[in-house]
């Protein structure tokens, strides 16, 4: 008995061993596959990462970098003190206050009426999907000819019904004509939505039949709920990139300036616009990094937000 | 052991794949016939006015160098990045008068006086003097200090009227002998001008310089400028800066010229060659530019060049110029193949090349004498502004310290809203001053 005991454990520590040896050797591999990556990894975006805010910190305006001076927080600080930083972070949200929920809508209404199995309905998903595979570029450039003051769609449009031309990029109407823009690409998410929708199991349904539920009901209760997830996950990447919107704005109503340097008409002089005249246009690229890191930080307290709210309004199969 | 082998094999396999992304080295070329590359911004078609092949424009040169290879590089924000790590193309295109200061007082490029001294292809009596002086610079003043490029070619300011228009309107053509005041020029662009509702017809005047740079060419023809003596104030609080600024300002607010408040499609050129502007401020290159027009509506016959605005009433007619050249970079590894092909542009046979078309005026005098233009409205042209060449000039003045990039940005920023009444024409002009000499205070602290 003792005998058999101490063979059990003898057993025991050998497979012991052998699992610590196993596991070593595959955790040894793993980082020889991984090495080249992490290192590629710490180069491309560490180190830039790390050199951005030390940049940041100084008074470094491209050309002198052997006479750095060691500034603080004080281009942080300038941030809230530029007349210019503060109020583009307030226009570009109140950019993202309509474009925003406006896009989520038209994107789950697109996509709810798409889900359906009809005929034809693969045409439209494309047509519905085509705008958001089209380079920002090319829509803006396309979207200032239909804005045009002279023979631009819109303004022909109005002289057939005998009304005037509208300066669309004007003060008064550039932010509506930008959101025109933007919600054009309403569709992006549309692909996204309707393979979510078809993941949902069809008993639930069958259920709510059951039930007497009628098609408001389903989407309300079931739908909506069972793709929530993708419903945050477009939420949250929305509000990132109207955070940093820039080429749209710039090339649609760039009043001066060539190319990217144009700087575009007030009402959509964004916070990225600012940041982009800062270091390339007025040289001032350590006030251009504070102002990065000051975006990146806006943008980690609205995800930590979002992720906390995340349990009260989306559905997973945990709660 | 087996799992041991497999990793091994796995790392190996992962190295071996990661080393094989690297370049073919099979077919590089050994030291000794490695090709020198000479790094470039301007594009080939601007070179030569025939091809826009670099192999092509560059033919000749290869046959001289068989090792060099020339590349273009992209400019604009792209060049800033690269010369702020140290990586600046070799040639560096330029607008003259907006750029070089920039370049000079960050010890970015290199003069090229002793360079020039020893070229076969220099000769300064044989080249405009405005062509030199718009590249020669003491980190100031233009026409002092050292040279530090060439244009590629070049032609003074001047402007072009529709005669029909003017003729329809009761104005006279402005002549050499009798060229408009700026003064005229505001109230032959009111007269031009043609407008249904809010939209203009017909612009009195087609004019993209921004307002600093209208404001300025004003003000040093009067012997005064926006800037203080050594660069270091902005001069928004004199009368005379305002009252030009005032006058680009009634120009735009009436629609009389084009502005973010009446936009106008083109830069000029389109809307004056299609009746759609009755006054345009570009010079002798849209000469070209109209001939390959395929909307051109507008006869040649009603198309005339003429000399740009005096100050006052028989006045002295004074040109201005902001050339486009090049310079050569002051980290340059190989100066004397650089200078080579420096020269080659701008000295040599392309420089011929593009005379030929008669786009611009060559910056050789010797050259410009001697071309043959095909086109007859063209060749008017080319005469006239020949003679423009030969007037007294002067440099529009441009502060050290702070970009024209910045400064534009700045009118944007503030004279565009109040175009637009969000600020009154002080409360405007305060906020420029303001904002332009904080741009001036960290270009002197840097």
């Amino acid at each position: 008995m003792k005998d058999l005991e101490i063979a059990n454990q003898k057993s025991k520590i050998k497979k012991v061993k052998i699992k610590n040896s196993f596991e070593r050797s595959k955790v040894r591999a793993f980082y020889a596959i991984m090495t080249p990556f992490i290192i590629f990894l710490l180069l491309t975006k560490a180190y830039p990462l790390v050199w951005g805010i030390y940049i940041s910190m100084t008074n470094y305006t491209g050309f002198n970098l052997d006479n750095l001076t060691f500034v603080g927080l004080s281009n942080y600080k300038r941030v809230f003190i530029d007349s210019e930083a503060i109020p583009s972070i307030i226009r570009v949200i109140g950019i993202g206050v309509i474009t925003v929920p406006a896009k989520l809508i038209l994107c789950l209404f697109f996509s709810l009426m798409l889900a359906n199995v009809l005929r034809g309905v693969g045409i439209f998903r494309t047509l519905f999907y085509l705008p958001s595979v089209i380079p920002p570029v090319a829509i803006a450039l396309m979207w200032k000819v239909i804005y045009s003051f002279n023979g631009g769609l819109f303004n022909r449009i109005r002289e057939m019904f005998g009304l005037e031309p509208v300066n669309w990029l004007g003060y008064d109407y550039v932010k509506t004509a930008l959101i025109i823009m933007m919600l054009w690409t309403a569709g992006g998410g549309v692909l996204n939505n309707i393979a979510a929708i078809k993941c949902i199991p069809d008993d639930l349904y069958e259920a709510a039949d059951i039930e007497g539920a009628g098609a408001l009901a389903k989407t309300f209760k079931i739908t909506l709920p069972m793709i929530s997830n993708m419903i945050y996950m477009e939420l949250l990447t929305a509000v990132i990139y109207t955070l940093q919107l820039f080429a749209q704005p710039v090339l649609l109503a760039g009043a001066s300036g060539e190319g990217l340097t144009a700087v575009p008409i007030r009402p959509v002089y964004t916070y990225l616009v600012h940041v982009y005249q800062q270091i390339f246009v007025n040289m001032r690229f350590g006030y251009g990094m504070a102002m990065v890191w000051v975006v990146f930080l806006i943008i980690m307290l609205i995800t930590f937000i979002f992720e906390k709210t995340k349990k009260y309004w989306v559905y997973t199969e945990v709660n | 052991m087996i799992k041991n082998i497999l990793s091994v094999f796995t790392v190996f396999i992962v190295a071996v794949t990661i080393a094989g992304c690297g370049k073919d080295t099979s077919t590089e070329p050994t030291s000794s016939n490695k090709k020198e590359i000479i790094r470039m911004t301007y594009v080939a078609g601007e070179l030569d006015a025939t091809s826009s092949d670099l192999d092509v424009v560059f033919e000749n040169f290869y046959k001289k160098h068989p090792n060099c290879e020339i590349v273009v590089e992209e400019g604009g924000t792209a060049l800033m990045a690269k010369i702020a790590a140290n990586d600046a193309p070799d040639i560096i295109r330029v607008k003259s008068i907006d750029q070089l200061p920039t370049y000079v007082n960050k010890n970015i490029i290199m003069p090229l006086d002793d360079l020039l001294a020893k070229s076969e292809l220099f000769d300064e009596n044989d080249i405009y003097p405005l062509c030199i002086d718009c590249f020669r610079f003491d980190g100031k003043e233009f026409g002092k200090g050292y040279i530090y490029g060439l244009p590629k070619d070049w032609g003074t300011s001047a402007m072009w009227v529709n005669k029909s228009m003017l003729e329809e309107a009761g104005l006279e053509i402005p002549t050499m002998e009798k060229p408009l005041t700026y003064e005229k020029m505001a109230e032959y662009a009111k007269k031009l001008t043609k407008k249904e509702g809010n939209e203009i017809k017909v612009f009195g005047l087609a004019d993209i310089s921004t307002p600093d740079r209208v404001v300025e060419t004003i003000l040093n023809l009067k012997g005064k400028s926006m800037w203080s003596e050594d660069f270091k104030k902005v001069n928004m609080d004199d009368p005379d800066v305002r009252a030009a600024f005032k006058y680009v300002y009634d120009l735009k607010v009436n629609g009389y010229t084009n502005s973010p408040l009446y936009p106008m499609e083109g830069n000029g050129n389109p809307e004056f060659a299609r009746g759609k502007a009755a006054m345009n401020m570009f010079g002798l290159y849209s000469g070209s530019v109209y001939e390959n027009d395929k909307e051109r509506t507008v006869d040649y016959k009603d198309m005339i060049l003429c000399p740009s605005p005096i100050l006052e009433e028989n006045g002295k007619l004074i040109v201005t110029a902001a050339p486009v050249g090049a310079v050569i970079s002051a980290s340059t590894k190989n100066i004397d193949l650089v200078f080579d092909c420096w020269e080659f542009i701008h000295l040599g046979e392309l420089a011929e090349k593009r005379a030929a078309k008669g786009f611009n005026l060559p910056v050789k005098k010797s050259i410009a004498e001697n071309v043959n233009i095909a086109s007859e409205f063209q060749k008017k042209n080319y005469e006239f502004a020949r003679k423009l060449a030969e007037c007294d000039y002067m440099f529009v003045k441009v502060n050290p310290y702070v970009s024209n990039t910045s400064i534009a940005g700045v009118m944007e920023k503030y004279f565009t809203p109040l175009l637009f009444g969000q600020y009154t024409f002080d409360e405007a002009m305060d906020l420029i001053g303001k904002e332009i000499q904080l741009l001036i205070d960290e270009g002197v602290a840097n």
